[in-house]
């Protein structure tokens, strides 16, 4: 039980990372491996801010501004990096990839190379069905669940929605209607770069912070599309469960769990794969199709 | 047509021959090399080299058949442990350890092969990326045969490290095997290679073999990365975990993609650019990293098609 809950906790968390990246990745079809620099730039920025407000409320409104400044990044990223060069995604792959190490060590001159700690958003436990549970974990689910149902609003209630659905579908028939590509992509490039801020910002009050974490968070929402299948959204939920429940189960039953965890996921994946070569939930014949277009 | 741009132009063709531009780059190395007593820039020398057929077996994997791996540090990092460890801890002669260090290299190949060959795209990229983090948690959990977190150091190193003759073996062996490769790329295999990567149904229906080219490309490409990792472990002296890295997966890459994809002397000039500016750079620790990203950045923003392109055209223009 204990397991079970900490684990759906800590799943709902990387469902939320899983999902930003796979709104990147299957709008956009390119890997913008900078998604984990996002996650590390909001809590940072954040702190970095919040001595200036003197106020209450001062953390919340500096992690207002990061988010901003983290989508004006992302914006950026995507108008003067990205999208000349769309149709070569190997280079897209190395150059934020080249683009995070830059931002690390920019943050490790700035800030020193420790770590940094958040104060928790909603301090104390609760207990729910007889196992105690840090209530920053609960507020993670919190956010989590909102902001998917919030994208999934955004997404099938609403015209600009369509047109990101549509471009995921086949650019070209989004072309044809008349739908304004670039615009799309680059509000793909925005709403990624909040959720993944979002998720930063929550999680690095359990789990430490440091420059170096961006490629744990990429690492993740990586494994999670992976898991779920690609040229589907919504199977990122269920998969970023599993691997939540997984990873606590591995750090709870063996000793050196937290070496362990890990690589069991990677071999369950790696077996996973060997048998449905397109992930749990994923479109057959997804990446061909990218090839042609 | 006149004879004269006619000369022009199969001079021309004798300049961007990779056969002839690789040689004369050899030659002119060893003529530095035997008369320079500047050990800092030899040793950099060195280590390009070793880099560089790093970055030539993966550009045999990522730009010939269209494999994006994320996991050659496996056959780099692999070898070197199996060549390290044999030597240290069972006394075998240094040249009978690295040999069997480099046909583990295949062994490291089909296990990173075998589960690859039905996937495609990022699928692909990930199950190689992570292969070698489960061996990175084998070496974690036996700290005292494998070395764990701090590796292991004390086997023999080459020339007994005299690093002239230690550059002198490496320079041989490197060019061996890249004029190896360039010929292999060259021959029908290159062109099967190519046709997998252009399309895959096609030529499995003009009756090609796709799982047993994909696997013996991979192979091939392992044995020579297994190579650079047993060459630059005896040059070094130690072994550790970093070297099976993903960091250590993405420098060929980087290097390739620089040099250009898909050529064979892309790769190289890809090393030399970045192992050079690695080192140069060395006099501002704070900013090395961040100018190393960003000529990165800035040569795969403007020159997509790498270093190698951009010259090309400069030839036709």
């Amino acid at each position: 039980m204990d397991i079970i809950i900490n684990g759906i906790l800590l799943g709902t968390a990387f469902s939320m990372m899983g999902m930003g990246f796979a709104l990147l990745f299957g709008v956009g079809k390119v890997f913008d491996l900078a998604y984990g620099s996002y996650y590390i730039i909001v809590p940072y920025i954040a702190v970095a801010l919040a001595p200036l407000f003197y106020f209450r409320f001062g953390l919340g409104l500096a992690f207002l501004i990061a988010l901003v400044a983290v989508a004006v990044f992302g914006y950026l990223l995507h108008r003067f990096l990205i999208n000349p060069i769309r149709n070569r995604p190997m280079n897209i792959f190395i150059m934020t990839i080249a683009l995070a190490v830059i931002i690390q060590e920019l943050m490790v001159v700035i800030w020193g190379s420790s770590d940094t700690n958040i104060p928790s958003v909603w301090a104390g436990t609760t207990i729910i069905l007889g196992v105690t549970v840090l209530n920053q974990k609960l507020a993670i689910m919190l956010v989590s669940l909102v902001t998917i149902f919030l994208l999934w609003l955004f997404l099938t209630k609403t015209k600009v929605g369509l047109a990101i659905r549509v471009v995921a579908e086949s650019p070209q028939v989004a072309k044809i209607v008349g739908i304004k590509i670039n615009k799309v992509y680059a509000i793909t490039a925005i709403v990624g770069a909040v959720i993944s801020g979002l998720s930063g910002f929550f999680m690095c009050s359990i789990y430490s912070a440091n420059p170096f974490s961006w490629m744990e968070a990429m690492t993740v929402g990586f494994l999670v599309i992976v898991m779920a299948g690609l040229g589907n959204m919504w199977g990122v939920i269920p998969a970023g469960l599993i691997m939540g429940v997984i990873e606590t189960l591995v750090s709870f039953s063996f000793p050196q769990g937290a070496y362990m965890k890990r690589p069991v996921v990677l071999i369950i994946l790696i077996l996973l794969l060997i048998f449905r070569p397109h992930g749990l939930f994923g479109v057959k014949g997804w990446v061909e199709e990218e090839k042609q277009v | 047509m006149t004879i004269e741009t006619k000369q022009n132009k199969t001079f021309r063709a004798f300049l961007v021959n990779p056969y002839i531009i690789i040689c004369a780059f050899a030659v002119l190395e060893v003529i530095y090399c035997y008369f320079t007593d500047n050990l800092w820039v030899l040793r950099i020398l060195l280590i390009c080299n070793i880099y560089a057929l790093f970055a030539v077996s993966w550009d045999l994997v990522g730009g010939f058949i269209g494999q994006i791996s994320l996991g050659h540090a496996l056959f780099f990092g692999g070898a070197a442990y199996v060549s390290a460890l044999l030597n240290l801890h069972f006394g075998i002669p240094l040249i009978l350890s690295m040999i069997s260090g480099v046909l583990s290299a295949i062994i490291f190949a089909l296990i990173l092969g075998l589960p690859t060959l039905r996937l495609k795209g990022p699928y692909l990229s990930v199950v190689t990326m992570i292969t070698p983090m489960v061996f990175i948690a084998i070496i974690y959990m036996y700290p005292v045969a494998l070395g764990g977190d701090c590796g292991c150091t004390g086997f023999q190193s080459l020339a007994n490290g005299d690093l002239k003759t230690q550059f002198f073996i490496i320079l041989a062996v490197v060019l061996i095997s890249v004029l190896l490769i360039l010929k292999l790329t060259n021959s029908n295999f290159g062109l099967i290679l190519k046709a997998i990567r252009e399309d895959d149904f096609a030529a499995e229906a003009a009756g090609l073999n796709i799982t047993k080219y994909k696997i013996i490309n991979f192979i091939i490409s392992g044995i020579f990365a297994g190579l650079s990792g047993v060459l630059f472990v005896h040059f070094q002296g130690a072994v550790a975990p970093t070297m099976l890295e993903m960091t250590n997966s993405i420098l060929p890459i980087m290097m390739t993609m620089i040099g250009g994809i898909g050529t064979v002397v892309g790769p190289i000039i890809g090393s030399y650019v970045m192992t050079f500016c690695n080192e140069y750079l060395v006099k501002q620790p704070e900013f090395r990293i961040i100018l190393y990203s960003v000529i990165a950045i800035l040569i795969l923003r403007f020159s997509p098609a790498g270093i190698m392109g951009w010259l090309k055209k400069g030839f036709k223009a």
